[in-house]
């Protein structure tokens, strides 16, 4: 094996798992004969043209199949909330702090009931459902507590007056995390613990 | 989702790729050539494209791998034909481009004068 072919099989790697199962030997084949019928100069200009082009296209599909789209949610749910309170609570300026905040924990409801939309058509119910609604409910009731917490502090501290729109902001995730809780929370509790398997039929 | 002009338009790798595979079955190194070929050079598919459309179209249903047709086929090579759907669908297409091309050649041919 020539140190192109052995270079191309290194680059093949970089696929995502899947492809590189089912393509991987086809892959450097082609590339082989490529290098035999074209010489490897010209192999590899088309080839890196195609690896440029395909590698971040798989490997975004790679992300966004549906067994790996509920992890990445839920890490974008989580991460948008956690941006969101930290902004909320610890950023110095605080109408600025306290808007980017909203708008974070607005984006973090968004996508989770997007998710929850996606998942609620599925008929499907996968093993881990039932934590990851639990999970959700329990991310929503932190964010309800935090919403309540923010409106207090607001309106406790008479020296610094607070905008009408901070309340009407904090009200608002308040009453969207509250509804959330509640909507997975009952889902959660209402999905089984264990997937009952399918009868088989002979 | 059985009916060919759902699929349609078809994208240009997919295509070309159901055309080369019109002439029967091939492995993806052969399908390479007959596409360069039958676009004059003009369509070349890295190995990574070529495979990842292969994929697509498999998982479409207009394709499907076959054993190696005869007895002097290289064994490791995967070879690939048409499904039923596949045709319908390669010259529901053909027909789409076909159907394009005469009217762009009516409307723009014969040249007419230069206004002066």
């Amino acid at each position: 094996m020539t140190a192109h072919i052995r270079s191309y099989r290194a680059v093949v790697r970089l696929y995502p798992k899947g492809f590189r199962r089912e393509f991987g030997d086809d892959l450097v084949r082609h590339f082989a004969e490529l290098v035999s019928d074209l010489g490897p100069r010209r192999a590899w200009s088309r080839t890196f043209l195609d690896l440029v082009i395909t590698l971040p296209i798989y490997r975004l599909e790679a992300i966004m199949s549906p067994s790996r789209s509920n992890i990445t949610l839920n890490l974008t749910i989580v991460v948008l909330t956690a941006a969101g309170l930290i902004s909320i609570f610890a950023m110095d300026t605080s109408t600025l702090g306290t808007t980017f905040g909203v708008v974070l924990l607005g984006a973090a409801a968004v996508v989770a009931i997007t998710q929850r939309t996606r998942l609620a058509r599925s008929l499907r119910i996968t093993n881990g459902s039932r934590t990851r609604r639990l999970t959700l409910a329990a991310i929503s009731a932190v964010v309800f507590a935090a919403a309540i917490v923010g409106y207090l502090m607001a309106i406790g501290d008479g020296d610094d007056p607070v905008s009408g729109a901070v309340l009407v902001a904090y009200n608002l995730v308040g009453i969207i995390a509250l509804i959330a809780t509640g909507v997975f929370l009952a889902k959660g509790l209402r999905t089984p613990r264990t997937i009952k398997a399918a009868p088989i039929s002979h | 989702m059985s009916d060919p002009s759902s699929f349609l338009p078809l994208a240009l790798a997919r295509f070309h790729t159901l055309a080369a595979l019109s002439g029967g079955e091939l492995h993806g190194y052969a399908i390479m050539q007959i596409v360069e070929v039958s676009s004059g050079g003009l369509v070349k598919m890295g190995p990574a494209s070529l495979y990842g459309t292969l994929k697509k179209l498999v998982d479409l249903g207009l394709v499907e791998e076959v054993g190696a047709p005869d007895v002097d086929a290289d064994r490791r090579r995967r070879y690939y034909r048409l499904t039923g759907l596949g045709e319908r669908v390669c010259l529901a297409e053909a027909d789409r481009l076909a159907v394009l091309a005469s009217r762009t050649r009516r409307n723009l041919g014969p040249r007419r004068p230069e206004p002066a």
